[in-house]
């Protein structure tokens, strides 16, 4: 067993992950997505589409034969020095970003600065211990590098079928480190973290004002819960990954709907695919996206291509569901389960106890549901767009809490916590959006 | 709109309160985690399991069989899923036994 120490890994992820990003980046410039974003505007999604684009192709490479890694990182590397070279102009000007800072603002924005601290802190202290992380998530990832390719079996011996998102920028991580070592790489949780923040600043910051969007960011960054996954004690699960990814999607969402432009599209069908990719919890929020979609392209627009644009994600998601069937890789987590309307009231009870749990929420909950009923007049489209997601994703989770055959008060207060990450920037938005000047 | 205006004040407060305890905690109790090798802190968060694991990948080679034997085979996750964690690509039977314990078979 092997205990790499040295401070060298840290630096060498923060890098890697610096690389992912401005490979994203790139790829946003050089097909001129998102256009009117400045370059920082431009950094959460470059990182969410950076891992999921690399994870995406890793996993094409890795069924063919054994990783080599100058031919994963090579159109990485490609794409940058292109981006560059084509788009230098613009990336220059794109790289101002000027916002005046009253010193309340200069004093939020130093508590966000204490509070990312941190939780950056807390992510570098200490290994793995998430049970996610050495049950699924970086467990995988440490097999598929020390097999060098997606070993199907893997999967078998694991007995998951969880998609791969996660496991191969873990995979990735360890390949250029040529180690494994379960304390450097939580800092992509890290990053998650404060990608999550970054995306939610400047998309509040659009529509509202500076102080609005700081306030509401430190609000963000500061759940309890959400530091307890971008860093302490349990950065290794999967959840805050797919929170990131959900917010990111709700964005573009919003802003194809707004403009219908296909710069929009094509990123959104892509943050589609990888959120369906990183969580099977993210398939539902890739449906409705795509019912939604559907809705405003054919009915609305009466614009096919459009709809023809937006299932790109359906080519990584069937890719995924062919490898898995041609492996024999299918574990029904329902099995035995059926439906047991009797279990709703219990069901709600033990929801509404995490709801209300302060130590984990602070007041987030209770506020959203005030907001809902009194300031629902106040909700303009996007806010409503974003109330709607988060309805439907929560549905969803009654629904397999309906259905499930682990007993509800088992399942319940184990997973309830991690499933409101998904929702919880959503929520906050839907606070910030309809909270009076 | 009082109520919500005052919950998110309220709010606030206590993540600001909640940020100053974090950090006390930090500089306290959290600071003998940054003195400690990586073989403690693994042992602090994951107890005789990792302990036992590390004996095995200390005394069983890569290419080995791994026979552990425990008391809980089928109810122990935790042991059945750290196993593959410290000690892949070895491969591992888990069999049914009164005591923890392991044999290598090169």
């Amino acid at each position: 067993m092997s205990f790499p120490t040295s401070a060298m890994n840290e630096l060498i992820v923060v890098l890697v992950l610096v690389f992912i990003t401005l490979f994203g980046v790139a790829f946003l410039y050089l097909f001129q997505f998102l256009s009117d974003l400045n370059f920082w505007e431009k950094i959460p999604y470059g990182f969410g589409l950076g891992c999921g684009l690399l994870a995406i192709y890793m996993f094409v490479l890795g069924r063919i034969g054994h990783w080599q890694y100058p031919v994963i990182i090579t159109p990485l590397l490609l794409s940058i020095i292109l981006a560059i070279f084509l788009r230098f102009n613009q990336i220059k000007q794109d790289v101002i970003w000027r916002f005046s800072l009253d010193p309340w603002d200069k004093m939020l924005l130093a508590l966000i600065f204490l509070q990312v601290a941190y939780t950056g802190f807390e992510a570098w202290l200490r290994p793995l211990s998430a049970w996610d992380g050495w049950a699924i998530w970086l467990l995988k990832a440490k097999m598929f590098y020390q097999d060098g390719f997606v070993n199907p079996e893997i999967y078998h011996l694991t007995i998951s079928q969880y998609p791969y998102v996660v496991n191969l920028i873990g995979t990735f991580i360890y390949q250029t480190l040529g180690v494994v070592d379960d304390r450097a790489v939580l800092l992509f949780f890290f990053f998650v973290y404060l990608m999550l923040g970054l995306s939610f600043f400047s998309f509040i910051k659009s529509k509202f004002s500076i102080t609005r969007s700081i306030l509401f960011t430190f609000l963000l960054l500061s759940l309890q819960n959400i530091i307890r996954h971008g860093g302490r004690f349990e950065a290794g699960y999967a959840d805050l990954t797919l929170g990131f990814y959900l917010f990111l999607g709700f964005t573009l969402l919003q802003r194809y709907l707004t403009h219908s432009k296909i710069s929009t599209l094509i990123p959104l069908s892509l943050l589609m695919g990888i959120s369906s990719l990183v969580k099977e919890e993210g398939f539902v929020f890739t449906a409705i996206c795509q019912i939604i979609i559907f809705y405003h392209s054919i009915f609305r627009h009466k614009n096919f291509n459009h709809f023809l644009i937006s299932l790109i994600w359906l080519l990584p998601y069937i890719d995924w569901q062919i490898f898995k069937s041609l492996n024999s890789i299918y574990i029904n987590p329902y099995s035995g389960g059926m439906l047991d309307l009797a279990r709703f009231s219990q069901i709600v009870i033990l929801m509404g106890k995490e709801l209300a749990k302060i130590q984990n929420w602070n007041f987030l909950w209770p506020i959203f549901f005030l907001a809902l009923i009194f300031n629902k007049k106040n909700l303009k489209p996007d806010a409503k767009l974003a109330l709607l997601l988060l309805s439907l994703q929560f549905a969803s989770y009654l629904a397999i809490f309906l259905i499930t055959p682990i007993p509800i008060q088992v399942q319940v207060p184990n997973s309830f916590d991690r499933l409101l990450l998904h929702l919880a920037p959503l929520a906050l938005y839907t606070i910030a959006a309809s909270a009076k000047k | 709109m009082k109520a919500i205006t005052v919950l998110i004040t309220l709010w606030f407060i206590l993540s600001v309160s909640r940020l100053g305890y974090n950090y006390l905690r930090a500089f306290t109790s959290e600071k003998n985690w940054i003195f400690m090798i990586d073989y403690q802190k693994k042992t602090r968060l994951l107890g005789d399991d990792f302990i036992f694991l590390s004996n095995i990948a200390s005394s069983c080679s890569i290419s080995s069989t791994v026979n552990i034997f425990n008391p809980f085979p089928k109810s122990d996750q935790k042991l059945f899923y750290l196993s593959y964690y410290y000690l892949y690509p070895r491969k591992l039977i888990f069999s049914p036994s009164n005591v923890l314990s392991y044999k290598c078979n090169e």
